[in-house]
């Protein structure tokens, strides 16, 4: 998989979007965006991305129900789910206490504010251990 | 002892048990004396009122039973008059019981009274109803909760865009983008402020409006547009405005800006990506100028239509609550009211519950429409 990979990222803060726009197409990725949970999972099975960057606390289906959605599902469990956490876990801890967070299907987490050489990182590391899977797979 | 002053048992004498007894009546707190088995021995007047059982004779009857309708009594911890039975001393704590659906609050004090051979004989309960100052505290603590909610969300991009410009090599197009956007959520951080400052202000009794006539298009909705546009086109959203460009009201203009930026907030917030709003105006021929902001979204459900406007109301989980509070003083500041009601949308049109038949409902994209009223003729100032 090349850096033309498709990420999807899922969060209802424009600005969010916007600054993780920024970061990943720095690194030559494509990025789609959506900003509720119902469309974000339209955009999947629209769009197939190699990745998904997903916020927890969403309008219209929250983070938790769509990464277990999606990695429950054949078609898309495959996509490597990169989950955003830091607001949740530290203050929003009655919604997304921290253990619901880690035992979320999800492949990665990345804290908030994002530190975008982590995220890069991050991205990059999901994306080759995917890219190997689906070479096994061959 | 001055020369006027009585010895107590020479004043008990000279009253009387039944002075004694119209003296805790008269009391605005709730006495009651219990055997050691948790009957009731004697009542208070304001005793039976909080127990609603004025009439009923309660002597003999079980204190757990009275209070919580329970057959056994409370946990000593739950519990002052258990505490005082076997510690044989003073002990306070709080009740919590549910009359005419409400809770009330209460503080309890217990006494023991000891009879002969100083055997503990009954236990004095006094109950004060303290509902109002346990809702101040709590709602003082929400409003400390919210505040911070409402200001972590902007606080929390600013800080994330700041990252971004100071650790990334940044085209100098992207990194004015970037600053544009923190000026942006830093302008709206000072609007939550600001609604937070109102709020206090409404709350103190010492909020008061300055009415002047202006032109409403140039004077407040072009500058809530503009504050708001760049919301909108984030989530491909735009403003269809159907209010007359002449249009003169007279009205406090900060504060009717203040209503609108709380209803757009919410209709950019919860509204459907890439869809209209609507801002509209009405002359019903009456008393008063009808303003509406409707969006395609979810609908609100018939029994929370009222209960939205109320303090600290939210039936959404990322919201305050405060915002349409906010509104809804400020609009009764200028004579009016606010609501909100469905309404459809077909092919980039508004239409209310009246207008749209069931056949084109069927068709529609549901929605809700917020619509308040200002007085036509307020006093200018």
């Amino acid at each position: 998989m090349s850096s033309e990979a498709k990420i999807l990222v899922i969060d209802d803060d424009p600005d969010v979007v916007e600054a993780l726009k920024i970061i990943l197409k720095m690194e030559s990725y494509r990025v789609l965006s959506a900003f509720n949970g119902e469309k974000g999972l339209e955009k999947v099975r629209q769009e197939n991305p190699d990745l998904i960057i997903l916020d927890l606390l969403l309008p219209k289906g929250d983070g938790d129900v769509i990464c277990r959605e999606l990695k429950g599902d054949p078609r898309y469990a495959d996509i490597p789910i990169l989950v955003l956490t830091a607001v949740a876990k530290k203050v929003n801890a009655k919604l997304f206490p921290e253990h619901k967070i880690r035992s979320l299907p999800a492949d990665d987490y990345v804290d908030k504010p994002i530190q975008p050489q982590d995220l890069v990182d991050r991205v990059k590391k999901l994306l080759a251990r995917s890219r190997s899977k689906e070479g096994d797979k061959i | 002892m001055g020369r006027n002053d009585l010895p107590a048992n020479k004043l008990e004498q000279i009253l009387g048990e039944r002075f004694g007894i119209e003296i805790l009546n008269a009391m605005g707190m709730a006495i009651v004396v219990l055997d050691p088995n948790f009957n009731v021995i004697w009542a208070n007047r304001e005793y039976r009122k909080l127990q609603e059982k004025p009439e009923d004779n309660i002597v003999g009857k079980k204190c757990y039973e009275i209070s919580f309708g329970h057959n056994k009594p409370c946990t000593e911890e739950a519990c002052a008059v258990i505490r005082t039975l076997r510690t044989k001393k003073n002990s306070k704590g709080l009740k919590v019981i549910k009359r005419g659906g409400e809770e009330k609050y209460l503080d309890v004090y217990s006494f023991p009274l000891a009879g002969p051979r100083a055997k503990l004989s009954y236990v004095v309960e006094v109950l004060q109803d303290n509902t109002q100052l346990y809702k101040l505290v709590e709602l003082s603590d929400r409003l400390t909760a919210f505040a911070s909610h409402e200001l972590k969300t902007p606080l929390a991009t600013i800080h994330q865009l700041a990252t971004i410009v100071r650790q990334m090599d940044l085209s100098p197009e992207k990194r004015k983008v970037l600053l544009g956007r923190i000026t942006s959520r830093s302008q709206h951080g000072l609007k939550t402020v600001e609604n937070f400052l109102i709020y206090s202000k409404i709350k103190a009794g010492e909020l008061e409006i300055t009415p002047r006539k202006v032109n409403f298009y140039r004077d407040v909705l072009e500058k809530v547009l503009d504050f708001q546009k760049e919301y909108t086109l984030k989530k491909g959203m735009r403003f269809i405005l159907n209010v007359p460009k002449d249009l003169e009201v007279i009205c406090d203009a900060d504060y009717v800006e203040v209503i609108y930026n709380n209803l757009l907030i919410n209709a950019i917030r919860y509204g459907e990506e890439s869809t209209e709003i609507f801002i509209g105006y009405n002359d019903k021929g009456d008393r008063y100028h009808y303003f509406s902001v409707a969006t395609v979204s979810e609908p609100i459900p018939k029994e929370d239509r009222e209960v939205i406007f109320k303090r600290y109301v939210t039936t959404r989980k990322d919201g305050s609550g405060i915002g349409l509070d906010v509104a809804r003083e400020l609009i009764g500041k200028h004579g009016g009211k606010i609501w909100v009601e469905p309404c459809y949308f077909l092919a980039g049109k508004h239409l209310w519950e009246e207008t749209a038949g069931q056949e084109d409902k069927d068709k529609m994209k549901e929605g809700n429409n917020f619509v308040f009223t200002i007085l036509k003729k307020l006093k200018e100032t």
